[in-house]
């Protein structure tokens, strides 16, 4: 078989494996969908089709009419930029510490870090709680103290993930940077963080979701229908037993993913390492 | 041979700059930890809520008779629960990502965007869709092929080990997004060089895998697997929605450590004792990840030698 | 670069949201409560025209039973009102976040109200909440599929009507009948019950073990092996069922589907000739210690209560959402007596018992459902599994104290 044979083949079965995987992953989403474009509020039919019967975007348009859904949305906007300000912010000095320099007690305090995962943050609500009460000013019912929590919860993650990847560029690199001159800060700055690119992204994208889709702390911290995040919002249209309508919640779940989905379109491209385009041969 | 050299550099001072960070976590996650295992010692309940007070190691005296047969039981479920969804997880990210890798792969950034869909839409939403619209027994989705095909329906969730497999498919569908994404940064992490030079020794595919991609990833994946173990483990919601809550029971019972400390605990609203089993649960886990710590140093990391 | 430009982006935003803090404002009364908008904007309407200068919030919460544990007396977080059904009632009293509602109203006044719903206001013989109206199941029907001669008087009758009608395609009869919530209509039906009014657990009495044995061939007639709402709710949408026993929340849908809905009393056991009494549930106004410690807000909303005393609001709450009013007095109107559900519901409130508002009975929803699903879609001998549950139970609340 010639080499171009072969390549052609296998390029139809990737592409014919993954178009199926996709369509099969998908499948739940479709089914969304199709509930989010019927007319009839029933998530369950006997003769259920992928494409509805009266297809219409009226859900949709409630979403806009009836919910104050770009209120929903900015709030969530700014708790996620502020989070992800925040937990890079710390994260990012941080694992650039624990991957380059030795202090006493790094390995324990590391190793802690990993074990506190261990326990269930929904157990830490009450003790949160008493936390933003507490104080001068209490942080109940404001953005900044559901940023602290998100940021801090998300902190161990950052740290760990992006160590991790500081750990592999080579230590040659700042050396040599180091001979040309130039500040520690622009060292780092301009040299390491470009290449931690790719991990910083995938963590930023992880902060990301989690704010995003976060809606048990915010359901108790905030209160009032105009504090709603997108995934507070959407947690009060929930069609259950009583009350109610499955069009307009899956509406809006998929309303919520949108936004989600479009970053992780258009950071694609920044997710190939620096190490491979060019980098340093060790 | 790429070494990583630790140095004690002078500039930023290291314990200045992760000062902040360990701040944060010392009040979100340290304080919290602490606070719970205070009330442990309190009797803090409804009828002592704001006037609780110290009693000492009672409530750990109760948690010991409730380390019943139930709570056995729920813990090696939740064992196998980590065990089997970590393997899955693992293996199927790593032929996922590596695929999505190869040479003559185009376009995977497309292909990527549709199978994080899963991961983009709130989890709970995942959930319910899944437990009304798919596994249900009458009109649910996958109920309703089998009946097109010609077989029995299948009641998808009511004996123990379907309904374990089938929470793992979906748990499965809802991790493999994050768990592909971190393969696929480790794989992009790994000097093409190494390959080339592997190629020249004509080494094979599982070959390739096993000496250069698979050790190479190992640090760069490790916190974020170390962090999906401990979620997995922890894990609530999904089984909770899914098979237990009272009021949709579906007959079968795969309790997990979380799920039957809830039902025989935060249920009565004693936060003393919840407080105490919460603790007790924590330091469980950090056991066996010692414990496993230990096992795997003893067993010993070979080191590949690269020529 | 980029780090400074980040920095300085976390800080801006940072200030951005200390200057949008949102502060309490103390003139407002401020009332959390779960229901939709169609409930509130009675309460809204009428008390824009009776009190046109007092400020309130009615502000959507949600969990907020959860949110009210941890917000207890902080005078900070805490809300002045909230309005839910009364079983959370003896948690907070316990607590001590309550303030009794007589501290507000006469006694006088409540007279006026449905029996059932002061009985599920009252713990420990104190009044704590307002009732605006209830809930409870009912038995309906889709009259197309089931003639009114046929509509079962007992439940003999209509075991007899499942064995008719059931097929592969059809199902006679549906309900959720490995729900704790709807199982307690058939335990009432033959004088057991699921918790004595001191908390004691009373799973393993002769009449819950018997309403379970006899319950039992019922199920062969109802879809196998589950029983959630949706199925249930569904096939009866489907007209694939002829009859179930629901809440008023079915109706809209159920009409919309285009069913002719009819309404009847429930079966009556025949064994013991007690009807199947299920729980009612009673959705009210409480009031917050906290609340009731400054004066001007206790006169405040001691005002805003003797409004709420008005039948005209569970008449209006009726007939936009049909839902039953708890004053007597709303059943004299015109309008309430044409309704169909509401009526319906009315009279169904002589036979239904309320749900206990005890602390306890937290703890029984998750065994009784645990113990239903056990038996009903395990097919467990009943003796053993309601002995463990019955053990469970007591446990349980041992483990409250």
């Amino acid at each position: 078989m010639s080499n171009n044979t072969r390549k052609i083949i296998n390029r139809i079965w990737l592409h014919g494996f993954f178009i199926t995987l996709s369509f099969v992953t998908l499948i739940p989403v479709l089914y969304a969908l199709t509930i989010s474009l019927s007319s009839s509020n029933s998530l369950l039919s006997s003769d259920f089709s992928f494409i509805p019967k009266n297809i219409t975007l009226n859900n949709y348009a409630l979403l806009f009419t009836e919910y104050p859904i770009i209120r929903w949305f900015s709030n969530s906007f700014i708790l996620a930029i502020s989070t992800l300000g925040l937990a890079l912010g710390v994260s990012i000095p941080a694992a650039y510490a624990f991957s380059r320099r030795t202090f006493k007690g790094k390995q324990s305090v590391f190793k802690t870090l990993i074990l506190l995962n261990a326990f269930p943050t929904i157990l830490s609500m009450f003790a949160l709680w008493r936390l933003m009460s507490t104080g001068p000013v209490s942080l109940i019912n404001t953005k900044i103290g559901l940023v602290l929590i998100y940021a801090g919860t998300m902190a161990i993650f950052g740290i760990m993930n992006m160590k991790g990847y500081f750990d592999t560029i080579p230590i040659e690199i700042e050396e040599a940077a180091r001979i040309d001159g130039g500040t520690e800060f622009q060292i780092v700055s301009k040299i390491v963080l470009p290449l931690a690119k790719p991990s910083i992204i995938v963590t930023g994208v992880m902060i990301l979701i989690y704010v995003w889709n976060e809606y048990i702390f915010s359901i108790t911290f905030m209160t009032g229908s105009e504090n709603y995040t997108l995934a507070v919002g959407l947690y009060s249209l929930q069609a259950g037993e009583i009350s109610g309508s499955w069009p307009l919640f899956t509406a809006a779940a998929l309303f919520t993913s949108l936004p989600v989905l479009i970053i992780f379109l258009m950071v694609q491209r920044h997710m190939v390492s620096g190490l491979t385009v060019g980098g340093v041969k060790a | 041979m790429q070494k990583t050299k630790k140095m004690n550099h002078k500039g930023f001072s290291a314990v200045l700059i992760s000062l902040p960070a360990l701040l944060l976590i010392g009040l979100i996650i340290v304080f919290p930890i602490l606070y719970t295992f205070y009330i442990s010692f309190t009797n803090m309940n409804i009828y002592h809520w704001f006037t609780f007070e110290l009693i000492g190691f009672e409530n750990y005296r109760r948690v010991l008779f409730v380390l019943d047969s139930g709570f056995l039981r729920a813990l090696w479920m939740t064992i196998l629960w980590t065990v089997v969804n970590m393997s899955l997880q693992l293996v199927v990210a790593f032929i996922i990502a590596s695929l999505l890798n190869h040479r003559h792969m185009k376009f995977n950034g497309f292909y990527k965007t549709l199978l994080m869909i899963p991961w983009a839409i709130p989890g709970y939403v995942s959930i319910l869709l899944w437990r009304t619209g798919m596994f249900n027994t009458e009109f649910g989705l996958f109920n309703q092929w089998m009946r097109s095909l010609g077989f029995e329906t299948v009641q998808w969730l009511s004996g123990d080990i379907i309904a374990f497999i089938s929470v793992t498919v979906v748990n499965l569908w809802l991790a493999l997004p994050f768990m592909i994404m971190i393969m696929d940064g480790a794989l992009q992490s790994i000097d093409q060089s190494y390959y080339e030079a592997a190629d020249l020794e004509s080494a094979n595919v599982l070959q390739k895998a096993r000496l250069i991609t698979v050790p190479l990833m190992k640090p760069v994946i490790a916190p974020a697997v170390v962090i999906t173990i401990f979620t997995t483990f922890k894990q609530f919601d999904i089984i909770y929605l899914l098979i237990m809550q009272p009021a949709a029971r579906t007959g079968a019972n795969i309790h997990t450590i979380l799920t039957y400390a809830y039902e025989n605990a935060f249920i009565t609203s004693n936060y003393g004792y919840s407080s105490a089993i919460s603790i007790v649960i924590f330091m469980m886990l950090i056991g066996f990840t010692l414990g496993f710590n230990r096992q795997m140093r003893k067993g010993g990391i070979k080191h590949v030698e690269q020529h | 670069m980029k780090r400074i430009m980040c920095t300085i982006l976390m800080f801006l935003m940072i200030f951005v949201l200390f200057g949008c803090q949102n502060q309490f404002d103390n003139d407002v009364i401020t009332v959390w409560h779960d229901k939709e908008e169609s409930v509130i904007q009675v309460l809204e309407d009428i008390l824009a025209e009776e009190l046109p200068d007092v400020k309130i919030d009615f502000i959507r919460k949600e969990s907020l039973t959860d949110t009210l544990k941890l917000v207890g007396n902080d005078a900070n977080s805490a809300p002045d009102m909230y309005i839910f059904a009364h079983d959370k009632i003896g948690l907070f009293a316990e607590i001590g976040i309550l303030s009794p509602i007589t501290e507000f109203i006469d006694v006088e006044q409540l007279e006026e109200y449905v029996d059932i719903t002061i009985e599920g206001a009252t713990y420990k013989d104190e009044i704590y909440q307002l009732p605006f109206y209830f809930e409870t199941l009912l038995f309906m029907y889709n009259k197309d599929r089931m003639s009114e001669e046929e509509v079962p008087k007992t439940s003999e009758e209509l075991y007899q009507y499942m064995v008719e009608h059931t097929d592969a395609r059809r199902y006679g009869f549906v309900e959720q009948h490995s729900n704790a919530y709807y199982s307690a209509g058939w335990i009432h039906g033959f004088g057991g019950s699921l918790l004595s009014n001191d908390g004691v657990p009373l799973l393993d009495s002769a009449e819950t073990k018997a309403a379970l044995a006899y319950h039992l061939k019922f199920i062969e007639y109802m879809p196998k092996g589950q029983a959630e709402y949706a199925t249930v709710n569904t096939l009866f949408y489907e007209k694939a069922a002829n009859s179930i026993i629901a809440g008023p929340w079915i109706v809209a849908q159920a009409r919309e589907n285009g069913i002719d809905l009819g309404f009847a009393r429930m079966p009556v056991i025949d064994e013991t000739g007690l009807p199947i009494a299920p729980y009612a549930g009673i959705q009210g106004i409480h009031v917050l210690k906290i609340a009731a410690e400054n004066d001007e807000r206790k006169a405040v909303i001691t005002d805003i209560l003797n409004v709420f005393t008005n039948p005209q609001i569970g008449i209006d709450m009726a007939l936009n959402s049909g839902v039953a009013p708890a004053h007597s007095l709303a059943y004299e109107d015109e309008m309430i007596t044409s309704n169909e559900l509401v009526m319906a519901m009315r009279d169904a409130a002589l036979d239904a018992i309320p749900m206990p508002n005890i602390p306890e009975m937290d703890i029984m929803w998750t065994t009784a459902s645990n113990m239903l699903v056990d038996i009903n879609l395990k097919g467990e001998d009943i003796e053993t599994v309601v002995a463990l549950a019955q053990k469970e139970s007591e446990d349980l609340i041992e483990l409250m104290k």
